[in-house]
């Protein structure tokens, strides 16, 4: 064989690899309009695109500062290094989902003419397109912006971006092993899928503030430990960083030439023996949908976002202690860079649990539950994760003597809960185009778009209420009063969705009625 | 008194944009009926199912099921229904899969379960994630969250799709079973040896449109056909092309 004629083979196959990875998830389970399955396929190919204009902006972004602020200056690689990770590992991250769920792939790869080093040379050539972007992308930027800085940032800075991608690759090959070994129900799985996005969300979360720390917490050991030891631009610390960096590629090309393999090898499920008589776990209807949706969130690629807020608030903490910022902070920088952030964090978590549900939902309509019951459900869960980190967070001003924060940082809750009736309604529209929800990137953007703005009017006009009247008490009261405005549109759609039986007058009564008995 | 239809479907147009899937179709299924919705592919069968469960929009006409206006939540707690693909939640297990269905429709009948799960051997699969189940076990998975709560119709699109023979047989009879309690079923299919031998009633559709309907003896009668394949040929006017394409076949 050719090879011509593997690369066009692998063509084929990144094709359907970034399909899956990108639409198939996004699928409701009814067969979508051939307008909308081409559109899904044409955006899973634009998507590395996107990432690496995304991403590529943000490192020209850090080099940037790093000309216009010389304190930032020694930090620059560090920072590089987490924005090339995050780049590459996201990336990456969805072709791991494909690999470790297509068996069609290899089902179809196994019919053709080629002998066992054709099929691995076909499987690693189309797993390394899906990624060949974002790794150009993390090369070319640096390099070419280092230049500005001379010679031997220029090198750094290469240092940096070929350790980013090496362990990007190598956290997902390890990723993508995970979910083959561990079985989909197992709650094992469901660690691993809750803890595979852990490491972005704290990366990003202290990309500008790691470098900082280094600085104000110098000290020689540091240079030692990889990544870190990316800091100090002198000739020991930079032959370190590049052995650290040679070894990282090996480990990734290592990792690379294993999952090229597992594409190929068929996965095997053996049945488990279940003795005795089937019993089953009767609960109210509600406590069905909680518990299916933390099921259903826990064991997707969505698994991480359900520990964004309390990663955030970890991250809220380690700031605060070493910098001692949040009581040293006015309340309204308090406000703006700890409490918004972290319920913007907790909203996203209804779009997981929404989002979560799409693969089923085709069965999901077909059951006596109504789309306000869903989001009651959705609200119980959302809020109740906000409650649980909101507790710590009110607990931690009121140690640090702030005691009048802690009602506003509650009523929160408010503007929270109507981002779930936003989310409700934006999936409440899946069923639109035949067959498949979340169909564009366009349609992604939208829904954070609209959940920044219903999260910004109330706690905008809550921050200009503080400012004015210097009284945190009355001008909490902004919070409920224009969330409840915000939400009721939203209400309103979702109680004229088929599950109110009642109509007319007796719409609110017979709304009420459902609700309640949702609970029995 | 009289007990109302089960299902009652009245010129029923179901569009994608332009193009017509269902057009003004209109049968309806009586008490104890197995009712065959029979048609080529692309004829709208399972765009008829999909508008009386409400996954799809219906742009005209009227659906009723055991008197209700459908889609609805009320209208949800009669009917248990099968899809063409298994699109159940597939990162759950079969037994998490049924413990959700029972306690969203107040079901607490462990012997029923007990039962359909033997029935279709699927107890050694009852803790495997659905997702890694062959097509003919996530269908047995379908099938008996739709039986769980003796639905009083059952809407089935391809229902027999990937099962075992073993698992066909048991499932017929489990339909014959379900409308002698009472029961209805309104399915669609492509096999017409199964339709002949088990529906009480077929309605043959094409382009949306419903183009023959009655008892399987009653359509042989009309168009002196020996079986429903041929009176299936004649209704949708494809007997003529088939004679022509066998016979460029055999000619090739």
């Amino acid at each position: 064989m050719q090879w011509k004629d593997i690369w066009d083979i692998a063509g084929k196959v990144y094709d359907e690899l970034m399909f899956q990875g990108y639409a198939a998830s996004r699928l409701t389970g009814l067969s979508p309009t051939e307008k909308i399955a081409s559109r899904l396929a044409r955006n899973a190919k634009l998507y590395k695109y996107l990432m690496s204009a995304v991403y590529g902006g943000m490192i020209v972004l850090t080099m940037a500062m790093g000309l216009l602020d010389r304190s930032y200056f020694a930090g620059i690689s560090v920072t590089i290094f987490f924005w090339v990770y995050i780049l590459v590992f996201l990336s990456a991250f969805q072709i791991s989902f494909s690999i470790s769920s297509s068996p069609h792939i290899r089902n179809f790869l196994s019919t053709l003419p080629l002998d066992r080093a054709e099929l691995q040379a076909t499987s690693a050539v189309s797993i390394l397109r899906s990624v060949d972007a974002p790794i150009l992308v993390s090369l070319i930027v640096p390099v070419f912006g280092g230049t500005i800085y001379g010679f031997t940032y220029a090198v750094n800075f290469l240092v940096a971006s070929i350790s980013g991608i090496s362990l990007a690759l190598a956290t997902d090959v390890a990723l993508s092993y995970g979910f083959r070994k561990v079985s989909v129900g197992s709650k094992v799985s469901g660690l691993i899928r809750a803890g595979s996005i852990i490491p972005v969300v704290l990366l990003a979360g202290v990309a500008y503030d790691v470098p900082i720390f280094i600085a104000q917490h110098w000290s020689s050991y540091l240079a030692f430990v990889p990544v870190l030891n990316l800091y100090w631009i002198n000739r020991t610390c930079m032959a370190l960083s590049g052995v650290y960096a040679v070894l990282f590629l090996a480990l990734a090309v290592y990792g690379f030439s294993k999952q090229a393999i597992y594409l190929l090898t068929p996965e095997q499920y053996i049945g488990r023996s279940f003795e005795g008589e089937i019993k089953v776990k009767q609960t109210s209807p509600a406590v069905a949908i909680i518990t299916l949706d933390f099921r259903q969130a826990l064991r997707s690629r969505l698994a991480g976002m359900l520990a964004i807020p309390v990663i955030y608030f970890v991250l809220a903490i380690i700031t605060a202690v070493t910098s001692r910022s949040l009581i040293s902070k006015d309340y309204l920088v308090f406000w703006g860079s700890y409490v918004v952030p972290m319920t913007f964090a907790s909203a996203m978590l209804a779009y997981a649990l929404y989002a979560s549900e799409e693969r089923g939902l085709a069965t999901f309509m077909t059951l006596p539950i109504s789309k306000l019951e869903n989001f009651l459900s959705k609200c119980m869960v959302t809020m109740g994760i906000y409650a649980v980190v909101g507790a710590l967070m009110s607990a931690l001003v009121v140690y640090f003597g702030k005691p009048s924060y802690w009602l506003p940082i509650m009523l929160m809750e408010f503007p929270l809960m109507a981002t779930v009736a936003f989310a409700g309604y934006y999936f409440s529209r899946v069923f639109k185009g035949g067959g498949a929800g979340m169909a564009n990137s366009v349609t992604a953007v939208l829904f954070t778009v609209g959940v920044i703005f219903i999260i910004a009017i109330p706690s905008g006009a809550f921050m200009i209420a503080a400012f004015l009247t210097k009284n945190l008490a009355i001008s909490s009261a902004a919070l409920p009063a224009l969330s409840l405005v915000e939400m009721a549109p939203f209400l309103y759609v979702l109680s004229r969705d088929r599950g109110v039986a009642s109509r007319g007058k007796m719409r609110m009564l017979a709304l009420m009625r459902e609700t309640f008995s949702l609970w029995l | 008194m009289q007990s109302a239809s089960p299902l009652e479907v009245n010129s029923l147009v179901v569009k994608y944009g332009e193009k017509v899937a269902v057009d003004h179709l209109s049968f309806s299924v009586k008490p104890g009926e197995i009712y065959g919705l029979l048609g080529p592919n692309g004829a709208g069968k399972s765009s008829t199912i999909k508008a009386i469960l409400g996954l799809v929009p219906a742009q005209e006409g009227t659906i009723k099921v055991m008197g209700k206006q459908a889609p609805s939540k009320e209208v949800m707690n009669y009917i248990g229904a099968v899809l063409e693909s298994p699109a159940i939640f597939d990162v759950l297990t079969p037994l998490e899969f049924f413990e959700f269905v029972a306690s969203v429709r107040r079901v607490n009948d462990p012997s029923r379960l007990n039962g359909l799960v033997e029935a279709f051997e699927l107890r050694q699969y009852l803790k495997t994630p659905i997702a890694s189940l062959s097509m003919g076990n996530k269908q047995k998975v379908a099938v008996i969250a739709a039986m769980l709560h003796r639905p009083k119709l059952l809407l089935l699109d391809e229902p027999f799709n990937g099962l075992d023979v073993k698992s066909v047989r048991i499932f017929k009879e489990l339909l014959k079973m379900h409308v002698e309690g009472g029961g209805s079923v309104i399915f669609s299919t492509h096999i017409m040896d199964v339709a002949e031998k088990i529906c009480t009633r077929v309605g043959i559709i094409n382009e949306g449109k419903m183009v023959a309907e009655g008892t399987v003896e009653e359509l042989r009668n009309q168009v002196k056909a020996a079986s429903l394949e041929d009176v299936f040929l004649k209704a949708t006017e494809e007997e003529e092309e088939v004679k022509s394409l066998i016979n460029a076949l055999s000619g090739a």
